[in-house]
Order: structure tokens, then sequence, then C-alpha cells
């Protein structure tokens, strides 16, 4: 597992897309953080960390493209049937590829939370802080466990860029059809709704931006514990249909 | 023509990102005519215009099958072929540009087809101008058109299939967010009393006149939107140009 990750790795660091995303990363997060204010477009703002967690959406967009871009080339080159030559378990590369896109999104959010905290001219407690980028860790690696399940298991290279990108498109819309739904229900299903739209990596992010309805907030433990659910068994069910697939 | 047409249908309804895209078509109209009627008080008439709603997703949905559709052929050799036959690159860009154009009115149709499903019978029959339901519908065909023409362009200039189709979406999704986002700075710049026009305002002005994207939430919000003809006239220049650039760029194109 180590080799496979290792090489992944030195695959990742030489590519030439991640590191704009980097740099964008930062400029976008940077720029946002320091002017976004000044335009009063938001009302309910208190801190300028509130516009970073705005930004903080590039994050899965950005992973959305960036996955099925970086992992096609496993099919397409026959590195995965090279790797399975070698002896390599099929378990060690799902989970090398699955931890090699943590790895870069753990890149980014360091990026952004860098941009953020040096551009922010106000700041909210750190305990918030710290609560807010483990959250998006978490979620931002629900979000990846999916994209690489579809990226692992489907060999249609178009498709899965399509699948992938267009998952980050619905989910969004998902997310606001739901809250659609939640100003017709009762309380009580607008509870259960609630949850369910912090399931969906999209929904915690709106939950936690400027820019939610308070309608969608749960407490902070139940979005850590629905996002490591997310990641367990989206994780498991994906590496079980990668040991079950016929590459060719 | 008339075989590589004959071909392209049938590639067309077999296609299944196609398929999944007229699916989600229909899903979405549906969900919002549902959501509609729910909050419709009892007297309170047909829902006029919900039948646009859907349109709003036609973007992300053509990038991804125009990019798929197109690839397809690069990717299984079949454009060779095509050329090996003796077609020329002009027959062949314009018969896939009429599939896909085909595949994006069949979308536009299942959209209205799918929202009225449920608003018809639930809130009555529509009480629209006939003349300006044609005159709106033709205005979202143009805008699909445009994103079509630009999804076209992309897919052909691009070989590798996941980077044509990554490439499609990033675009439409950039000329989706410019249009909303000039369609909110023109009708919040209405809603204020009269100021200085800034350069700023010009620009947004333009993108909102240009982009498909802003014309689609103008028929949805406004049904015929004041500006409709010169928006049908930007339409019409983008398309052409669009599809000068592709064919002029497809002609010239190493084919491996």
């Amino acid at each position: 597992m180590k080799d496979i990750f290792m090489a992944h790795m030195g695959r990742l660091l030489k590519q030439k897309f991640f590191i704009a995303g980097m740099v964008l990363a930062f400029v976008i997060t940077y720029w946002v953080t320091a002017n976004v204010g000044s335009m009063g477009i938001l009302h309910n703002i208190s801190t300028d960390f509130d516009f970073s967690l705005l930004a903080s959406l590039g994050i899965p967009a950005f992973f959305s493209v960036f996955t099925p871009l970086f992992l096609s080339a496993e099919y397409k080159g026959g590195t995965i049937r090279n790797k399975l030559i070698c002896g390599k378990s099929r378990s060690s590369i799902y989970f090398a590829t699955l931890i090699t896109m943590t790895v870069a999104m753990l890149m980014m959010t360091a990026v952004w939370a860098a941009a953020a905290l040096i551009s922010a001219k106000t700041l909210p407690d750190a305990g918030f802080i710290v609560a807010s980028i483990v959250k998006i860790i978490l979620y931002n690696t629900a979000n990846l466990a999916f994209l690489v399940l579809i990226c692992m298991n489907i060999t249609n290279e178009g498709a899965v860029t399509a699948i992938d990108f267009m998952s980050f498109q619905f989910s969004f819309t998902a997310v606001l059809m739901m809250q659609m739904i939640m100003g017709m229900t009762s309380s009580g299903a607008g509870k259960v709704i609630a949850y369910i739209i912090n399931l969906i990596p999209i929904g915690q992010w709106l939950s936690i931006s400027a820019i939610s309805d308070e309608s969608t907030h749960i407490p902070g433990a139940a979005q850590l514990i629905l996002s490591v659910i997310m990641i367990v068994l989206i994780s498991v069910y994906g590496s079980r249909m990668f040991a079950k697939k016929d590459i060719k | 023509m008339i075989n590589l047409l004959s071909v392209g249908y049938s590639k067309l309804f077999k296609n299944l990102a196609f398929k999944v895209n007229l699916l989600i078509m229909a899903l979405i109209p549906m969900f919002f005519s549902a959501v509609a009627v729910v909050k419709n008080p009892p007297d309170g008439g047909p829902l006029n215009g919900i039948y646009n709603t859907g349109m709003i997703f036609i973007g992300i949905m053509i990038g991804a099958f125009v990019s798929l559709y197109i690839s397809q052929d690069y990717t299984e050799k079949t454009i060779n072929n095509k050329i090996m036959a003796g077609y020329s690159r002009i027959e062949i860009y314009f018969a896939d540009l009429i599939v896909t154009l085909s595949g994006a009115l069949i979308m536009q149709l299942v959209c209205i087809a799918a929202a009225s499903l449920i608003a018809i019978p639930a809130c009555g029959m529509y009480t629209d101008a006939i003349g300006d339901v044609v005159r709106s519908q033709l205005l979202l065909f143009l805008t699909a058109t445009v994103y079509t023409v630009v999804a076209l362009f992309i897919s052909t200039a691009i070989n590798s299939k996941a980077y044509a189709v990554a490439v499609s979406l990033i675009t439409v999704m950039i000329m989706l967010m410019a249009g909303i986002g000039a369609y909110d700075a023109v009708t919040r710049a209405d809603e204020v009393p009269a100021q200085e026009v800034t350069t700023m305002d010009k620009v947004f002005d333009t993108l909102y006149l240009v982009l498909p994207q802003s014309q689609m939430y103008a028929v949805m919000n406004e049904g015929i939107p004041a500006e409709c003809a010169v928006m049908m006239g930007c339409d019409a220049a983008t398309i052409t140009v669009m599809t000068a650039l592709g064919l002029m760029m497809f002609k010239r194109k190493d084919i491996k």
C-alpha cells in the first residue's frame, strides 16, 4: 500500500492542474475574505472568517473535476492492471488511492486555512475555527470517498468525469430542493430533512456557511458523526465493488 | 449527409448519457411543479410559465451530453472511418450539430411536458398568450443552441475524452454563474432609484443580453423580457461565430 501511495503522491505533486488549483485556492480565498465584506452582499455576517467559509466551496468543486482527471489515467494507461500483476491487492490499491486524494484535499484545506487566517481582519474564537476546519476536512473526505468510488469502478473516463462533476452540481440542487420541502413540512419532518441535508457534503457546507437557513443547522457533533458514517459506508462499499470488478 | 444523420440519430437514442439527461430533465420540472402546486392557493389559477423552470439546468445537461456524445467518435475511432468513407469535414460537423441540437430540443420538450403533467391537471390549463409562449420557447431554444455550439466546439477541439467533458462542463458552469450574476446585477440595479451608470453596470447590461443563463432567468421571471429581440440577435450571432470557429478548427484538425 505504501508503494502505491508514494507512486500516487509522486504523480500528484507533478500535476500542473493540482498546483494551479492550490494557487487558485489561496488567491480566491484571500480575495473573497478580504473584499466581499465591503460589497455588502451578505448581511448575517459576524466575522470575515464567514467569507472564508463561503470560499471553501471551491474545495469540493475543484476535486469534482480533478479526481476523475487524475484517476482516469489508471485505467487509460493500464496502470491498474500492472499493479495487480505486481501482486498488489485490490483493497490496497483502492485505499491507497483514497488516502492520496485525502492528502491532496488536506493540502488544499491547509492552503485555504492559511489564506483565510492571513486575510481576515476579524476572526471568531479559536475553538470555532478549529471546529470549522475539522468539519470541512471530514465532509470533504466523505465527498472524496464518493468520487473515488465512481472513478475506481467505472472505466469510461468521459462518463466518470461527467458523473463526478455533476454530482457536485446535483448535490447542491438536491440540498436546495430539500430546503424548499422543509418550508412546507412540520418541524418534526423538517428536523429529519435537516439531518438528510447534512448527510450530503455540500449540505454541510451550506449549513456552516453564512448563506444557510437556520433550519438546516444541526449540532456540530452530529455533523462530524454523519461525515464519518458516510466515509466508512462509501469506502467499504466502493472497495467491495472494486474487488468484484472485471478489470481487462 | 443523410447517412451521417441516420447513424447520428441511432447513436443518440442509444446513448445512456442522453437517456439519463432526459430523466433528470423530466424529474426536476416535475419537482418544481409539485412544489408550486402545493404552494398555490385554492383560487390561485393556472401555473403560467412553470414549464420553463427546468430549463435552468439544460446548460449543464447539454455540456455533459454533447461532450460525451462527440468524444465517443474519437475514442472509438468512428471519426476516422467517416473521413475514410469520403464524407467532408463540413458534413460531419454539421451532422453532429444537427443531432446534438435535436437532443437539446427533445430535452426542452421533455421539460415542458413533465412540468405540465403535474401543473395542468392540478391547477388547470395555462392562460399565457400563444404568441408569448412561442416567443419565449424560441428564445429558450436559442439559449440551448448557444450551449450546444459551445460544447460542440470544445468537444471537437479536445481529443482526450475526460478533458473534453471537464472543460466543456467547466465552461458551461462559468457561463451559468456569470449569467446568474449578470441577471442579479441588472434586476437589482432596476430596483434602486436612478443613479450614475458605471462601467461595471454597462458590462453587466451587456452580459445580461449576451449570456444564455441570464436570458433563461429573464424568461422564467418575466415571461417575455423587454429585450427579447436583442437577446435573440445576440444568440444568433454567438451561434454563427462559434459554429464558424468550430468548423475552421475542425477542418484543420489533425485526426489520427
